[in-house]
C-alpha cells in the first residue's frame, strides 16, 4: 500500500462518517497547502484562513470524491481556487495558471524557508522545532538516523529501504518507528507550549 | 498502537489492519497529537517550513457543526470478475455472428440444391407435354425469383432463367 492507497482509506473512513480522520488529512497535509497558499496570498494570517477555508471546503466536497486523482492532488485544486477567489474577493491581482500550479506545489527547496511571512513567535517555533529535530537526528544511532533519513527525505519504500540497508523489513519498521519516538519525545516539550492548541 | 501509527503514516500497515488504529484514535488525544508529531518531524527534515503553525485544531473545531459526511461507498469491481465478463462477451458474439453466417448458408444451400432439382430436365415428364413443363418451369423460376429468401438478388437469377429457359429451344 502506497501513499495514495493509505490517504485514500483516510478518505474513504470519512466518507464512511469518522470525522476524526479528516483531522489526520489535515495534520499530515497543512504545511504543505500552507506554502501553496501562501504563494498566492502573502499575509500569514490571511493565508492561514484561506488554507482553513480550503480544508473546510474540502470536507464538504468529499462525498463526490472518488479517488480518481491523488487526494493532495485535488486537495491543492482546491487550495489554489480558494486562494484565487480570496484574492478577487479582495481586489487583489490575480497570478495566471503558470505562475503556480499544482506540479510546481509539489517541489520545495531552501528557498520556500525564505517565503516563510509568519509572525515573530511562530518564525522563533519553527526555527526551534527545526533546531530540536536536527539535534534529536544528530543523536540518533547511525541505523535509525539512516532509516529515517531514506524514508522521510528521499521517500523510499520500506521494501526499498531494506533493500538498501540489507536487513530484514520488519527491522526497517522497527527502526523508523524508534527514531520516530526518540525525536518526538525531545519535541514535545517544544510542541505543547506552542502558539497553536494542539488538536 | 504507535508502532502502527508509524506504519499506517508510511502506507505499509495493510488496509484490514487500520480499522483498529483508527477506532483507537477517536477516544485518544494522545494519539491525536502522536500523529501529528511524527508529521512535524516528516516537515522538519524535508524543511517545508510553516513548523510553528498547527491548523488542526482551527480546522476540526470549525467543521464541529458540519454534518457527518455519509458517502455510499464505490462498488469495487473484483479483479477477476472483469476478464470473465469479456471472455463471455466475446463468447456470445462469436455464436451470434456464427449462428448468422453458417445456419443462413444452410438454409441458402437448401434451397439452392432444391432450385437445381428443379431445373434439371426430367427424363419422364409424368405425361406433362413439353410446352406446358416449360411454362411450370418458368413459373418456377419466376417465383423463385421474387420470392424473399437469404440469397442475395441480382444477376445471376436472371442469367440462371434465361439459361434454363434456353433448354427449351428458345
Amino acid at each position: 500500500m502506497g501513499e495514495r492507497e493509505a490517504d485514500q482509506l483516510l478518505v474513504e473512513r470519512v466518507q464512511a462518517g469518522d470525522k476524526q480522520a479528516f483531522g489526520l488529512l489535515v495534520a499530515k497535509y497543512q504545511r504543505r497547502l500552507l506554502r501553496l497558499v501562501s504563494r498566492l496570498v502573502k499575509d500569514q494570517a490571511e493565508a492561514e484562513d484561506v488554507a482553513q477555508e480550503a480544508f473546510i471546503k474540502a470536507y464538504r466536497a468529499l462525498a463526490n470524491f472518488r479517488g480518481d486523482s491523488a487526494f493532495y492532488t485535488w486537495l491543492y485544486r482546491i487550495g489554489i481556487n480558494t486562494a484565487k477567489n480570496w484574492l478577487i474577493a479582495n481586489g487583489r491581482r490575480v497570478p495566471t495558471s503558470t505562475d503556480v500550479d499544482s506540479e510546481e506545489a509539489e517541489s520545495y527547496g531552501e528557498n520556500d524557508l525564505l517565503h516563510d511571512t509568519d509572525t515573530p513567535e511562530r518564525l522563533l517555533m519553527s526555527k526551534q522545532v527545526g533546531e530540536v529535530v536536527n539535534q534529536a537526528m544528530a543523536g540518533l544511532p547511525d541505523e535509525l538516523r539512516t532509516a529515517i533519513t531514506l524514508r522521510e527525505i528521499d521517500g523510499l519504500s520500506y521494501e526499498e529501504i531494506s533493500a538498501v540497508m540489507e536487513c530484514p523489513i520488519g527491522t526497517v519498521r522497527s527502526r523508523i518507528f524508534r527514531a520516530r519516538e526518540a525525536i518526538a519525545l525531545k519535541l514535545r516539550p517544544l510542541l505543547d507550549t506552542g502558539p497553536d492548541r494542539r488538536w | 498502537m504507535k508502532n502502527e501509527f508509524s506504519r499506517m503514516l508510511d502506507g505499509d500497515l495493510d488496509p484490514h489492519a487500520t480499522a483498529p488504529v483508527f477506532e483507537a484514535i477517536k477516544g485518544d488525544a494522545e494519539l491525536r497529537r502522536t500523529w501529528s508529531d511524527y508529521q512535524t518531524i516528516g516537515s522538519a527534515l524535508r524543511h517545508e517550513g510553516n513548523l510553528g503553525c498547527d491548523l488542526t485544531l482551527r480546522v476540526m473545531t470549525a467543521l464541529a457543526d458540519e454534518p457527518t459526511i455519509l458517502a455510499p461507498k464505490l462498488r469495487t469491481e473484483r479483479s477477476w470478475q472483469r476478464p470473465l465478463a469479456a471472455l463471455a462477451a466475446s463468447a456470445a458474439g462469436v455464436a451470434v455472428v456464427s449462428w448468422i453466417a453458417f445456419g443462413a448458408n444452410d438454409f441458402a444451400s437448401s434451397t439452392r440444391a432444391t432450385t437445381v432439382a428443379q431445373l434439371q430436365p426430367s427424363t419422364s415428364n409424368g405425361g406433362i407435354k413439353p410446352a406446358a413443363q416449360r411454362d411450370i418451369q418458368e413459373y418456377l423460376l419466376a417465383h423463385q425469383f421474387n420470392a424473399p429468401t437469404s440469397r442475395p438478388q441480382g444477376g445471376t437469377q436472371n442469367i440462371r432463367m434465361v439459361s434454363a429457359s434456353g433448354q427449351g429451344g428458345r
